[in-house]
């Protein structure tokens, strides 16, 4: 399978766009998508302040790295949930990548800050962790 | 060749040469739902395996705190 763009070797073949694409031009791929949909759904204003929430996973630090390649001033907000070692886990990665990335980080500790963890809150309420 | 699984995580042996395309299918993954592993390398799903290899199947959807996925 070769790449739609340099028709190099492909790494990933993306079957709803029914195209492959090397490394180089996904990641091209990808920042043309997100900023086809900022555009097409008025989201933002080109250079505009965003502040993305992020969770320490692969996805809205993806996220915010596009906004800053895109030209947006993306600033990131991290949560601490207080959920044992994957919160701590979690605002590691999102420490090191806000760093590498060289944008703020904000970050709001629940336990600190609001006097509760995310497990606290759902004993307390008898929901589930994620419906607490 | 040794493949790695997720949720749950484990090694499963299987005989190549094998196309990621029918790995797949003998585990009953939806294509679009995981990425293939070889050494550091996406691989696609056209891509023969030979029977030496090392391979992972990462699902792509991952999150919450039921464990590394």
């Amino acid at each position: 399978m070769k790449c739609r763009v340099c028709k190099g070797p492909a790494v990933i073949d993306v079957r709803r766009h029914n195209a492959a694409f090397c490394k180089d031009h996904f990641v091209h791929h990808c920042d043309e998508q997100v900023r086809r949909a900022i555009h097409s759904h008025r989201m933002l204003e080109p250079g505009e302040r965003v502040l993305v929430a992020v969770s320490g996973g692969k996805d809205s630090l993806a996220l915010w790295d596009i906004l800053v390649r895109l030209g947006y001033e993306a600033d990131g907000l991290y949560l601490g949930l207080g959920i044992g070692d994957y919160s701590d886990e979690s605002g590691v990665y999102t420490r090191a990548f806000a760093e590498q990335l060289g944008r703020p980080l904000i970050e709001v500790d629940l336990a600190a800050d609001q006097g509760y963890t995310i497990p606290e809150a759902a004993a307390a309420t008898r929901r589930a962790p994620c419906g607490a | 060749m040794k493949v790695l699984l997720r949720n749950p995580k484990r090694e499963v042996e299987v005989e190549g040469p094998i196309t990621v395309h029918a790995l797949l299918q003998r585990f009953e993954l939806i294509p679009e739902t995981v990425l293939v592993i070889v050494g550091d390398e996406l691989v696609t799903h056209d891509r023969k395996l030979p029977d030496d290899a090392s391979v992972e199947i990462r699902p792509v959807i991952s999150g919450g705190s039921g464990g590394s996925t």
